[in-house]
């Protein structure tokens, strides 16, 4: 997937940001599911290896940070949140993870401190 | 203006017997100097007066406006234990619909959807308290007891949305455990806000 840049034809507001942006609910599925693929449809690892990892890269690369917009979905499951984004971290590090990716949720606020959480959770895990 | 002085409150904030014990009392120094053999110095001394006149005023500032602070004290931490009553109501809900869940040994689509809503309203209910306590002036204290409360609150969310075998009698007692811990973080939290 590529990641998405400021337009001007396409309207909407979260695409006029400065940022390369990931909507969960809109570029992944509303109905976000447990952690692996074996667990069934949605799952962290899907969300991490098909949508998150090639736009990480590609923020990475270019020097830039990738907003992810949480709302819209039914809601996450702990397992799903720590795959993808720990999941990441265990793999491309805690700092570089922190500096590119920047999260956003009216939804559920306490969802960025969560992610953030497990984020740095992983460096004693490694 | 209230009359929550020393007479106001020995009168019960009755605002009558406040003038008529006021009055009682002006009449009855009258009569002492009329009809008693006592006699008062006939010159009046300024500085002892005005020491008075400062006190009396001093007096009145520190009950005004000390209440007035204090009652806006009070209001804001009535408002964060109000939410955080909340929470502990909305946590209880999501365990109990959990518990249901385990009971039936199963947790359809609907029910594991209604599981993740009510996980998100708790995770709301929480971040109202998180700004109330930043907007109270983040006293130390406050602010470390809620970062427990968070920690045990991402556990307890671990624990109902990550249940995949409900017919694990330790999948409800885990979850149990962090209801509990959950439940006695918030209680914790009520009373470290009514010492602030």
């Amino acid at each position: 997937m590529n990641i998405q840049h400021s337009s001007v034809s396409q309207l909407q507001p979260s695409d006029i940001l400065p940022h390369p942006f990931i909507s969960i609910a809109r570029d992944f599925s509303p109905y976000t599911g447990a952690r692996y693929r074996t667990d069934g449809p949605g799952s962290g690892q899907e969300f991490r290896e098909d949508i998150l990892e090639p736009c990480f890269l590609q923020a990475l690369e270019q020097g830039q940070k990738l907003l992810i917009n949480l709302d819209g979905t039914e809601g996450y499951a702990t397992s799903f949140l720590e795959e993808a984004f720990g999941g990441l971290a265990r793999t491309h590090g805690v700092q570089p993870v922190l500096d590119h990716l920047e999260f956003q949720s009216l939804d559920e606020p306490l969802l960025t401190d969560e992610i953030e959480k497990y984020i740095r959770d992983t460096a004693g895990r490694k | 203006m209230k009359l929550k002085n020393i007479l106001g409150t020995l009168l019960g904030g009755n605002r009558v017997w406040f003038y008529v014990v006021f009055l009682a009392g002006l009449t009855s120094g009258l009569l002492i100097k009329q009809k008693l053999p006592i006699k008062f110095k006939e010159e009046v001394d300024i500085i002892p007066i005005l020491q008075l006149i400062v006190t009396l005023i001093v007096a009145f500032l520190i009950t005004h406006y000390g209440k007035q602070k204090a009652d806006e004290k009070r209001a804001e931490k009535d408002l964060i234990i109000e939410q955080l009553n909340d929470c502990r109501k909305k946590c209880r809900e999501v365990f109990d619909e959990f518990s249901d869940c385990c009971d039936e040994r199963q947790a359809n689509a609907e029910q594991q959807k209604q599981l993740k809503q009510g996980v998100r309203d708790f995770s709301n209910h929480l971040f109202a308290v998180q700004r109330l306590i930043a907007h109270s002036g983040d006293p130390s204290e406050l602010v470390s007891q809620w970062q427990e409360l968070q920690n045990r609150y991402f556990t307890f969310k671990a624990r109902i949305t990550d249940a995949r075998d409900f017919t694990n009698p330790v999948t409800r007692s885990a979850a149990e455990t962090a209801w509990r811990e959950a439940e006695y973080q918030l209680t914790k939290l009520i009373f470290e806000v009514n010492r602030f």
